[in-house]
């Protein structure tokens, strides 16, 4: 199974056709007449997939779907696929966050390229957010003293300030610091950082500092 | 005199006995000519024909060039509405591209889906013949669009049909939705519940409507996002259509110059839409009109009678 395209397109013979043409490329294809249909059944975020969407569609609006999607917090990928492709709306969408902005009629080549890529989009960033997931899960094993010293370490600072800072002893900030490098899987400040700066955790320091 | 003698020579003949007649005199007896009896008669006559006929080869000729007119005053409108129709094409290109695209879009893909099909070892008949079928479906779908926007554009002459002004609106409000929607301002519109039966010329009635749709569009683009259309009955006697929007409004000072040839406030406005809808309307014993929102923005309205039943 290569993933979902959910098709959104108030045309019926449109979908059918596409519908068709993207199950022969081996996609799973659910299609929604309107934009209000796949806000009632939102796809699974966690299996590969990305929209395919018509710029206009009754009630809803394709570019309104892409900003009520995104408010939702979807990363699910956006294609636009447009009868007509005025430059405002192209720029709008696109600058929203759209993965591509094709034109009816479309052929078969370009269609399936610009799905391939937006589901391997999807797929990294799944994969980002994978990631991220597992790291918040290592950072929120830390002790809260040893939460303090990693945000203190990150900064560049010595063991002798932050033993001063927390008022604690040199030695027990070094063995803190050993367990924080021990309970983050890492074996290097650099390393420690990085996984700082990816969390978001140094700004949140600089932020307070 | 003729008649008078002769009359007077009956009357002697009469009371005047052959006993008393005069020595010498004898009786001569003539009977006048429908000239000398009726002269004056005849002469009359004669004169009354002749002014009656006067009066009526005048009366003709009056007519002949009313008509004249009238004739030219219609395919002078015909030619107007034509250049405002092919004025307005060129901004509903958007409408005809999407309404284009949709099913030569559909066409292509299944087209492909069929030639990959047809690369398989066992090509899947029934599927093959479902595809077919549907490419032949949105093939006429194309070639409605198409027709439909030419005899829009075509320069139909100025005919007078029973019409229900209400089927006239639908179809000027379902046209323009793409184009709407690419502008980014939201068409509705709200019928009457009864018809609305008119006498009058379809297209350039559609054409006044998408007229004031176009003008309204574009007051609202940069403010509101709302134009709304509603027909109702006026009494008994007439229909009247109103088309509002959520703009700045007009200054109230202009509101009656707006229908003048050439007056427009927008940068690359012609100035003739309005008052080609204007003739148009008065073609058809209507009125047009545009009224301040107490709400903001503007309403045009325009009233036509409706056709004795």
């Amino acid at each position: 199974m290569r993933g979902t395209v959910h098709v959104v397109d108030d045309d019926a013979s449109f979908r059918s056709a596409i519908e068709r043409r993207l199950k022969k490329a081996g996609y799973a294809v659910a299609t929604y007449p309107s934009a209000q249909q796949l806000l009632d059944r939102l796809p699974d975020e966690a299996e590969p997939g990305c929209i395919l969407l018509d710029v206009r569609i009754p009630d809803l609006s394709g570019p309104e779907l892409q900003d009520r999607l995104s408010k939702l917090g979807s990363t699910l990928p956006i294609v636009f696929l447009s009868g007509y492709a005025d430059v405002r709306t192209t720029v709008q969408t696109i600058k929203a966050g759209a993965e591509d902005f094709l034109t009816k009629p479309v052929s078969s080549e370009q269609l399936l390229h610009a799905i391939e890529q937006a589901m391997a989009h999807h797929e990294a960033s799944r994969d980002e957010r994978r990631k991220l997931d597992a790291l918040r899960e290592l950072l929120a094993t830390l002790t809260p003293r040893e939460r303090q010293v990693f945000d203190r370490v990150v900064q560049g600072k010595i063991n002798k300030q932050i033993a001063q800072q927390l008022g604690a002893t040199e030695r027990t900030i070094k063995a803190h610091r050993h367990r924080v490098m021990e309970k983050m899987k890492v074996q290097s400040l650099a390393e420690l950082v990085s996984i700082a700066e990816r969390l978001g955790v140094l700004t949140g320091i600089s932020a307070r500092a | 005199m003729i008649v008078r003698r002769g009359v007077l020579l009956i009357w002697l003949a009469v009371v005047l006995s052959p006993t008393e007649l005069l020595a010498g005199s004898d009786i001569r007896f003539r009977e006048p000519t429908f000239w000398e009896a009726y002269r004056w008669q005849s002469l009359m006559i004669a004169a009354i024909i002749l002014v009656q006929a006067g009066f009526i080869s005048l009366l003709l000729h009056e007519r002949k060039k009313r008509t004249d007119a009238e004739t030219e005053a219609r395919s002078r409108l015909t030619e107007l509405a034509h250049v405002g129709r092919q004025a307005t094409a060129g901004e509903l290109s958007s409408s005809i591209a999407h309404e284009l695209n949709q099913p030569l879009g559909a066409i292509l893909t299944n087209a492909e889906t069929a030639e990959l099909i047809l690369k398989s070892p066992s090509p899947d008949l029934a599927e093959l013949r479902e595809i077919l079928a549907d490419i032949r479906r949105d093939n006429q779908r194309a070639s409605e669009v198409i027709n439909r926007m030419r005899s829009f554009l075509k320069r139909t002459p100025f005919e007078i049909k029973d019409l229900d002004l209400n089927d006239i609106m639908r179809e000027v409000f379902e046209f323009l939705g793409v184009q709407a929607s690419s502008r980014n301002v939201a068409l509705y519109y709200d019928l009457s519940p009864e018809p609305l039966r008119i006498r009058g010329d379809a297209v350039q009635l559609q054409q006044v409507i998408l007229n004031l749709i176009f003008n309204s569009t574009m007051s609202a683009m940069p403010y509101g996002r709302a134009v709304i259309g509603r027909s109702e009955l006026d009494g008994g006697s007439s229909a009247i259509i109103s088309i509002s929007d959520s703009g700045p409004g007009i200054p109230s000072k202009k509101l009656a110059e707006i229908f003048d040839p050439f007056f427009t406030s927008k940068k690359q406005g012609t100035g003739i839409g309005l008052s080609i809808a204007r003739t148009i309307v008065l073609a058809h014993k209507g009125r047009i009109w545009a009224e301040d929102q107490s709400e903001g923005g503007t309403v045009f309205r325009l009233s036509i009678p409706l056709a004795r039943q």
